[in-house]
Formats: C-alpha cells, sequence, structure tokens
C-alpha cells in the first residue's frame, strides 16, 4: 500500500461566530509530512474547530489552511473531502449498507473499478484485523464498538489519503479495547506514513499517539512540543495542570527501559567458579546460563560449593524486555517488591540491571 | 331495507360482478392517484421545509387546516369550480394525504443520526447524494409508515366521492342507501376495507424488502458476547 504523507499547516487561523463566541484564535500550527499531530484540551477549547478546518466541515474567518503548501480554500469541498481520512467518536458507519459497502465508500465516490474497490475492502479489513470473510457482509448493527471503529478507520484510509482527521475516534470504547485499538493505528500508521490529526481530551492518549502534542484552551494555542518536551518543560501552569501532577510518570512512559542507563553487575555461568566471582562491596552475582539468559541471583557469601549452579540461582528479580516501558517497569519493581529488575533483549540475554531508585531518579528530573 | 329481504343476495353479486369488479378498479385507481401525487407534493414540500426551516410553521398549518375540513364539506366547495369531475375527487383527497406524508417525510429525514451526516459530509458526499444514498434509504422505515397511513385512510375517504359521482367502491354504498338495499351496501364496505388491509400488507412487504439491515440479527447482547478480536 504505497501511501505517504502530506504537510498540514495552519497559518494564523481564526474563527468566530456571528454573535462574537470566538472558536479559534490565531491557531499556528504545522504538522510534517507523516507526523501525527495529537490536538488536545478541555472540551470548547477549540480541537474539534480545528481539525475541521482542514477537511473545510468548518471555514476559517481569517487565516488560511495548507495541505502540501496548497491553500484548501482553493480545492472544492467535496474533492478535498474525498482526499482526506476522517474518523470521528460516534463512527458514523451507514447502518443501512454492510461493512464491506462502509469501506468502500469513498473509492466508489471516486470511481474505482468494482474488482479494484474488491480487493481493497478486503485489503483494508485485514490491516485493521477483521476477517474479510467473516465480517465483510455484516451490518453495522451486528458489531460491537470496537470493531465498529476498526470499520471506521478502513473506511476512512480505503481512497489511501495522504492526510486523516481523527476526532476521538477511540473515545468511546472501553479502556481495554481502546489500547488495543491505539497500538494496532500505530502498527497502521507506521506501515502507511500518513500525516494524522488526532483530536483526543486525554493527555495519556495524546502523548502516546502523538509524534507532536498541540495543546489548546480557549482557541489558543499554548504549546506545541513532542510529548517528552511537553511534560518536561510545559510552557505554562495550564499546560503544567492539564499534562497533571504525574508529569514524572507519564514521562517513564515514554522511555524504554532498553535506552536507560544500565547498571553492570558481576555475573557468572553456570558451572563457573565461585571464587572471585563477586565483587569487593557486593556479594551478589548475576547467574545466566550457557547462552548468557538470567537464571537469579547468588549470595556468594552464602555458597559453599565450588562452582555455580542453577539451583542456588533465586530468581525474584522480574525480566524486563528492552522495549518495556520505565513506567511498566516501575509498577511491576513496586508490585514484586524487589529494587531491581533485569533487563534483557530480544533472545532473552541479559543487557543490564534497573533498579528502583534509578527509576525514582527520573522521575523527579524536570519535576516542579 | 326491504321486509324480508336477506342481508346478502348472493344472486345479486352473481349478477353484479363485472360491475363490483369495475368498481374496485375505480377504487384502487382514485386511491393510487390519490396517494402518488400526494406523494409527490409532500416530498416536494418536505424537500423545501429540510431546507428552509422557517416553511415549516406555515406547511404544517395549511396542511392541517386541509386535513380537518370535513370531506363532504370540501367537495361542495370545490364543485362550484371543478364540477363533479375526478379531479374534485383527487383535490380532496390529495389534501388530505399531505400533513400525515408531509411529517413523516421530514420526520424520518431528521431522525438520520448526525452523527451519521457528518461522516457522510466529512467524506465527500455531495448534498444530493446524501439525501439519495443516505438520507432516504435511512428514512424509508417512517416514510413507509406515513405511506400506510396515507393509503389506509384514503381508501376510505374515496367511497365519500361517490357523492360527487365517482367514488368506486362508495358507488356500491350509495346504491344500497339510497335504494334501501342492504347487498351492494355491504359489499363495497367489506370489499374498501378488504382492500385496505391487502394495500397495507403490501406496503409492510415492500418496506421489508426495501430495508434488509433492518432486520439483520442484531450483536449478541453484552455477556454472552464473544470475545472482541
Amino acid at each position: 500500500m504505497p501511501q505517504r504523507g502530506a504537510t498540514v499547516e495552519l497559518e494564523r487561523v481564526s474563527k468566530t461566530y456571528r454573535g462574537g463566541a470566538v472558536a479559534l484564535a490565531d491557531l499556528s500550527l504545522a504538522v510534517g509530512a507523516g507526523e501525527i499531530c495529537a490536538l488536545v484540551g478541555p472540551s470548547g477549547g477549540g480541537k474539534t474547530t480545528a481539525l475541521k478546518t482542514v477537511n473545510r466541515l468548518i471555514e476559517p474567518t481569517s487565516g488560511a489552511v495548507l495541505i502540501d503548501g496548497k491553500n484548501v480554500m482553493s480545492v472544492e469541498p467535496v474533492a478535498l473531502r474525498r482526499g482526506i481520512g476522517y474518523v470521528i467518536q460516534q463512527v458514523g458507519l451507514f447502518p443501512h449498507r454492510s461493512v464491506a459497502e462502509n469501506v468502500a465508500t469513498v473509492p466508489e465516490l471516486v470511481g474505482w473499478q468494482r474488482e479494484r474497490v474488491r480487493a481493497r475492502v478486503s485489503e483494508l479489513l485485514d490491516l485493521v484485523g477483521l476477517d474479510p470473510g467473516r465480517f465483510a457482509g455484516r451490518y453495522p448493527s451486528q458489531l460491537s464498538g470496537g470493531e465498529r471503529q476498526r470499520v471506521g478507520v478502513a473506511r476512512a484510509l480505503a481512497a489511501e489519503p495522504p492526510v486523516m482527521l481523527m476526532d476521538e475516534p477511540f473515545a468511546a470504547v472501553d479502556p481495554i479495547v481502546r489500547e488495543r485499538l491505539q497500538d494496532e493505528f500505530l502498527r497502521i500508521h507506521e506501515r502507511l506514513g500518513m500525516t494524522v490529526l488526532f483530536v483526543t481530551h486525554d493527555i495519556d492518549e495524546a502523548i502516546k499517539m502523538g509524534d507532536r502534542i498541540a495543546v489548546l484552551q480557549d482557541g489558543r494555542l499554548c504549546q506545541y512540543a513532542p510529548p517528552a518536551e511537553l511534560l518536561e518543560h510545559p510552557a505554562n501552569d495550564f499546560v503544567a495542570r492539564f499534562v497533571g501532577a504525574d508529569r514524572g510518570l507519564k514521562r517513564l512512559s515514554l522511555v524504554a527501559v532498553g535506552d536507560l542507563d544500565l547498571r553492570r553487575v558481576a555475573t557468572a555461568r553456570i558451572g563457573a567458579p565461585v571464587a572471585g566471582s563477586a565483587r569487593a562491596e557486593d556479594p551478589y552475582v548475576l547467574l545466566l546460563d550457557a547462552e548468557g539468559r538470567p537464571e537469579g541471583w547468588v549470595n556468594v557469601e552464602r555458597v559453599h560449593a565450588a562452582t555455580f549452579d542453577r539451583s542456588m540461582a533465586d530468581p525474584s528479580s522480574p525480566l524486563f524486555a528492552r522495549e518495556t516501558r520505565a513506567r511498566d517497569a516501575l509498577s511491576q519493581l513496586m508490585a514484586s517488591g524487589v529494587r531491581t529488575g533485569v533487563v534483557v533483549d530480544e533472545d532473552g540475554r541479559y543487557m543490564g540491571v534497573l533498579a528502583l531508585d534509578d527509576v525514582v531518579s527520573l522521575l523527579g528530573r524536570g519535576q516542579g | 331495507m326491504t321486509e324480508g329481504e336477506p342481508l346478502v343476495r348472493w344472486d345479486w353479486i352473481a349478477g353484479h360482478l363485472d360491475e363490483i369488479a369495475l368498481r374496485l378498479f375505480e377504487h384502487v385507481e382514485l386511491a393510487a392517484i390519490a396517494v402518488g401525487l400526494g406523494f409527490l407534493i409532500a416530498f416536494a414540500i418536505s424537500l423545501l421545509v429540510l431546507r428552509f426551516g422557517w416553511l415549516e410553521q406555515p406547511a404544517t398549518f395549511v396542511t392541517g387546516t386541509l386535513y380537518t375540513i370535513p370531506s363532504l364539506a370540501l367537495f361542495a366547495l370545490l364543485i362550484p369550480y371543478t364540477g363533479l369531475s375526478i379531479v374534485t375527487a383527487e383535490i380532496g383527497l390529495v389534501g388530505y394525504t399531505l400533513l400525515i406524508l408531509i411529517r413523516n417525510i421530514v420526520g424520518g429525514i431528521r431522525s438520520v443520526p448526525a452523527e451519521v451526516r457528518e461522516a457522510a459530509l466529512g467524506m465527500g458526499y455531495t448534498r444530493p447524494q446524501l439525501l439519495r444514498e443516505v438520507e432516504l434509504p435511512l428514512a424509508l422505515p417512517v416514510i413507509v409508515a406515513g405511506v400506510r397511513i396515507a393509503t389506509i385512510t384514503t381508501i376510505g375517504l374515496v367511497t365519500v366521492t361517490a357523492l360527487i359521482g365517482q367514488g368506486g367502491l362508495g358507488y356500491l354504498i350509495l346504491i344500497g342507501i339510497q335504494r334501501f338495499f342492504s347487498t351492494p351496501l355491504l359489499v363495497g364496505g367489506a370489499l374498501s376495507i378488504a382492500l385496505a388491509v391487502a394495500a397495507d400488507g403490501a406496503l409492510v412487504i415492500v418496506q421489508r424488502a426495501l430495508t434488509p439491515w433492518s432486520q439483520a440479527p442484531r450483536a449478541a447482547r453484552p455477556g454472552l458476547k464473544p470475545p472482541e478480536i
């Protein structure tokens, strides 16, 4: 599926309604090709309005919206919208059309050949994790909330739009399904590389989904920054409050443990001599098997045998895959009541040790 | 009614089958023209009402007023202009369908969920496409419900037009009344009822055929639902 993102720029966009209500005030925002820009903020902040200026469902009072440098006001709205994917919270599937017909909507509007449409529908249902054989003929009333949302995403992707607008797409499903949909969408995005504007009121979702996050309040842009920067240096009190008192913790969810400065500890293989294996100040040695996979800790002061053996190892430290988020590692350490975890690579081999203290000190950085 | 006369004289029926068939056909014709024409007019007015909201009040007022005029009085009022003609009959009959049809067409289209409309516009439907491919199909059950009521009402009302020389089966009823002869009266009445029931049933079948999605079995209730993929 060749697909390419387009740049999206909002240049000093304002929207004032008759009667003087200001929905957007001088909003400027540039989204790079293939980026996910999360628009976040309290309700009434202008995020949905900003989103809808891109496909002209709302037309700005002043300012310009450019897609790949071209002003959207110079494109006929119907043609413009057929080239932009659009997903909304209540999905808005057509109840009188089957799943396959729903997904085929835009390709048919733009006049694709029947065979091409059919192939594309199957491809897309597969992409969003719905078996075409089982789901193509169903009506929306026969789907669960998560399945409907998947169909909504497939429908928006159908004509390979370089830009996708998503307005709280996962807000109406339960947290477990939401997380799965988020992960799947990120995977799809990685494959297709379209540019995404993603509206959410949930800062955690914004942090997870966004390459950059735009915080909007009262139609104004408070801050536009990558998640880590937003958490580390909130531009003002409003942003700091909005990202939450636990922003240190949230920052941990951006970091993989494999990327941290891990501690190196004394290690030994099974069958190696015990004598001389530990460091002077610390009697604990991490026992590894022949492939270098951790077996557990051995306190050499309590060992009376000459060589290490698997039965000596205490496996109480949790193992973390290198891509484990530091936040998840922290909760696991807290839950298991130990002070260290062992980080391993894809093959389960020892990479280093993560101590609770290291994570906690990370938490403190940039706080306050 | 004449003394000693049976309630139904089957020999009269047997001898007048052609006449009865003719009146039945006339009845269907009068009703079909009325509902068909009424639907076209109501549809046009409904589109205007949906487009220009301020038209709703006057449209409801005018069609509502039409609806309240007693049919006899309406036909009497029209005779000086259009005579004892089918035109007179149809003006009255069409007039009575409008209120119900407009209400149901407008209501049906307005009941289309806002998110469905927004998604359609967001994907690049033009307004006419939205109406044709989304709003009308989804409004169909409500619109057909209106057509059913209008049809039943009209079939009953057609009998009254016998008084201005039309009337279909109403003609038989009128003869029965004028001659104190119960057989044609009962034949006309029974056939009129049967016609209404048959037309209603046919419309239900038409609606089911046109809205297959509304009969699709729903997703299982939560709790019985298989785990989500």
